[in-house]
């Protein structure tokens, strides 16, 4: 373009003869590829990753922009020889094409840094309009050729060019949205660099003649700018610089209060930082008062608990001030009560402080669920809070209510798994107080099964072999459930243990059973148990219940199935020797096969969904029918039946044992005469 | 809930208990039964006539009395056990205990001085 100008003023020189034509396309040509290699060569750079942006951009200013530099001057160079132009014409020539070319990559570069900010918000719409935008401006290079002795543009294409072009840039101009997010400070250097494009713009336009007094000239240089592309391109950086300068002009004395609607954010932002960072509720009380301080400008803060009902953060102000300003009025508990805040336009105290305090604003901390406390805020001018204030400084205070209740929450799940962990120790232990190995199969045959109904229960079996080769078995249940019933049964473990292995008969057994357990208990807690003797030399049993559900005892050769009903009384109801009187031993002879079934009521207490009990019955009739099954099987048979009938859930610890006499006893017998 | 009906005579207190005596509901009665107990009233009628059925920790509370009145000389008597809750005491062998009266005039009869 600026070679045009120059070869249109050799043109006009003197010297310069028809060949003139030639050289301009030939010219036309180098300036065609120069802009249209600049253009996308900085658009690549530009759009280049963050890390190699620099690198992209370089590359076309420095190596191809140069070539490009040398390849015109060249051009320029050998079309002015050629028509023999002195030497201050090729001077002025090239200082010209190093002038375009400074231009170029200033005009390129700006355009891609509008781009930028343009797409600070990006919608594929832009995205798509842009590309358009693009194309118009490469399609414009193509004016270049227009001149006044060539045929090749339409002159319509022209103005055809600069009415599409004037729309896309008056569209993209309304993207000034990033305006908003300027601080002020922000907003007065982007209007002073806008203030130097623009500058740096006009002055080139005047070093390079293009501000003539002419104003239609004028308008044309600027507007439509002979040179195609450049024109273009700096037509939409002028509008949109003018456009920028404007609305950030207009938008400087409205700053403050964008500024403080971000400076709200930020304080919220904040307050969840403090949360997320520490999770002590102390920060975020902190945090809270600092964020209503700056918010409000206020002179004094101080924060009260609900919880401890104590002032746990103050600001500014002495305790004993305080208790001055308050004078005894329980403002928490006021604006907890009615969840709004409570606003002293004009402070009424006497002395050295009604100087300093004049308006007080106290603010409720709460969320729906749960009063936290309260905030107090305090300025030094009277009605000193405006409804703004109110309306941030009342968010804030949510926020904070919201955070501290959160911290409450995972505080308290963090107590309830902890909880949750040593339920399951102990019930690990638990399961440890039940006998892991029965005796000697070969002498006694014993399945058992145990169901809790919470992670530890009251259900106790044990079985003891004792010296004088007689087996001891206990089934219990300590009333109620749970922990409490756990730690029962724990001692009732220990006290058969060491009972059971000393040789006493039945009756003293029980009762020294009744007298131990009777120590330990709480006031209003029993055990009902069962107790089972099996002499197996002598092929004899003795049964006890105290207060137990009847064992069943299965007498394989008259194939009967009988319940152990004797009277007793439970462990722990009578608590002295008058025990003994309510025990009522059952003795038995026992042969092969005979079986004892010892459960506890969780099983004859199973309901099913209308309320009805499984009962003795169907446990009775359930065990004669299955009785030839092995013990193992039979238990399981019995469960299912349960489950079955109850549909799954074990409302209660449950409980079954099934002890049998085994076949062969004179093994035994040879090894244990008597 | 609320407490349950009471009937002061001369001698003694009617508690009329009802629906299901478990863990939950016997905290209710275990109130009632020591706030009786503080007041100095030891001579009590627990009439069963509307109790559904009484758990191992229903028993409970009437037996962690048992002691404290025996020992300031009152009573206590149960009448009107339907045949599911009766089959519980005598499970625990309780039947042998407490004084348990088919229905409430026998109880009554049981209480006067």
């Amino acid at each position: 373009m600026l070679l045009a100008e120059t070869l249109h003023a050799t043109n006009s020189h003197p010297y310069v003869n028809s060949s003139a034509l030639f050289n301009t396309l030939v010219n036309d040509l180098v300036l065609f590829v120069f802009l249209f290699t600049n253009f996308l060569l900085i658009r690549q750079g530009f759009n280049a990753a963050p890390q190699q942006k620099l690198k992209a951009l370089l590359t076309p200013i420095l190596g191809i922009g140069g070539a490009g530099l040398v390849l015109l001057s060249i051009a320029i160079g050998i079309s002015l020889w050629t028509v023999n132009t002195p030497i201050e014409f090729q001077i002025l020539a090239i200082r010209k094409s190093i002038g375009l070319y400074l231009f170029v990559i200033f005009l390129f570069s700006l355009f891609y840094t509008y781009r930028r900010i343009i797409f600070y918000i990006p919608s594929k719409i832009k995205y798509q309009l842009w590309k358009i935008f693009e194309i118009l401006q490469i399609f414009s290079i193509l004016l270049i050729f227009e001149h006044d002795t060539t045929f090749l543009i339409p002159i319509y294409f022209k103005y055809f060019l600069f009415i599409i072009n004037l729309a896309f840039c008056i569209y993209f101009s309304t993207y000034i949205r990033w305006v908003a997010y300027l601080s002020i400070k922000e907003k007065i250097v982007a209007l002073l660099l806008l203030f130097g494009v623009f500058v740096l713009f006009v002055l080139f336009l005047i070093i390079e003649g293009y501000i003539t007094e002419d104003p239609i000239e004028l308008l044309q240089n600027l507007f439509i700018f002979k040179y195609s592309l450049l024109g273009m391109v700096s037509f939409f950086i002028m509008i949109y610089t003018l456009y920028a300068v404007l609305v950030l002009l207009f938008n400087l004395p409205t700053t403050s209060l964008l500024e403080n609607s971000l400076t709200e954010m930020h304080s919220i932002r904040k307050i969840n930082q403090s949360i997320e960072e520490t999770s002590a509720s102390e920060t975020t009380i902190r945090t809270l008062a600092d964020v209503l301080l700056k918010g409000s400008e206020s002179s004094a803060v101080w924060i009260e608990l609900e919880t401890n009902k104590k002032i746990v953060w103050s600001q500014g102000i002495q305790p004993n001030e305080i208790e001055q300003i308050i004078q005894g009025v329980n403002y928490r508990t006021y604006v907890l009560d009615t969840k709004k805040y409570y606003y002293l336009e004009n402070l009424n105290i006497d002395g050295p402080l009604s100087g300093r305090f004049r308006s007080m604003l106290v603010l409720p901390i709460q969320t729906n669920q749960s009063k936290i406390g309260a905030a107090f805020l305090l300025k030094n001018i009277n009605s000193g809070y405006t409804s703004d204030h109110l309306r941030v400084l009342t968010a804030f205070a949510d926020q904070a209510a919201l955070a501290l209740s959160n911290m409450e929450l995972s505080r308290k799940a963090i107590v309830f798994e902890r909880y949750q962990e040593q339920l399951a120790i102990a019930k690990q232990m638990q399961s440890k107080l039940y006998p892991s190995s029965f005796p000697d199969q070969v002498r006694l045959n014993i399945h058992a099964v145990s169901h809790q109904a919470e992670e530890i229960g009251g259900d106790y079996y044990d079985v003891i072999e004792s010296s004088d080769h007689q087996f001891r078995i206990l089934m219990g249940d300590v009333s109620g459930k749970g922990t409490t019933a756990a730690l029962y049964m724990a001692q009732l473990k220990g006290i058969f243990q060491a009972l059971g292995r000393i040789g006493m008969d039945g009756i003293s057994f029980m009762d020294m059973l009744n007298r131990s357990i009777s120590a330990c208990l709480g006031k209003g807690m029993f055990i009902t148990a069962a107790y089972l003797r099996i002499d197996i030399p002598n092929q004899k049993a003795e049964h006890f219940r105290a207060g137990h559900c009847p064992t069943f005892f299965w007498d394989a050769k008259n194939k009967k199935l009988e319940r152990l009903e004797e009277k007793g009384l439970g462990l722990g109801i009578l608590r002295n020797e008058d025990y003994r009187e309510h025990l009522f031993p059952r003795k038995l002879d026992i042969a092969p096969g005979d079986r004892f079934f010892m459960y506890t009521d969780g099983i004859v207490e199973s309901r099913n969904t209308e309320g009805e009990e499984f009962g003795y019955e169907r446990l009775e009739s359930c065990i004669q029918k299955n009785i030839h099954l092995s013990i193992t099987q039979l238990s399981g048979v019995i469960l299912l039946e349960v489950e079955r009938f109850s549909g799954m859930i074990h409302q209660d610890d449950l409980t079954l044992m099934i002890v049998e006499i085994p076949g062969n006893l004179s093994p035994i017998n040879s090894l244990y005469p008597n | 809930m609320p407490p349950y009906r009471t009937e002061v005579n001369d001698t003694f207190i009617s508690i009329f208990f009802e629906g299901d005596l478990d863990a939950n509901s016997s905290i209710q009665a275990d109130e009632q039964l020591s706030q009786l107990m503080k007041s100095g009233q030891y001579r009590l009628h627990f009439d069963f006539t509307n109790v559904e059925y009484i758990s191992s920790a229903g028993i409970g509370v009437f037996l962690s009395y048992q002691d404290e009145i025996s020992e300031k000389g009152g009573k206590m008597v149960f009448s009107g056990l339907k045949p599911r809750v009766f089959n519980v005491f005598q499970l625990l062998g309780l039947d042998q205990l407490l004084e348990i009266t088919p229905t409430s005039s026998e109880a009554l009869e049981r209480l006067k001085v």
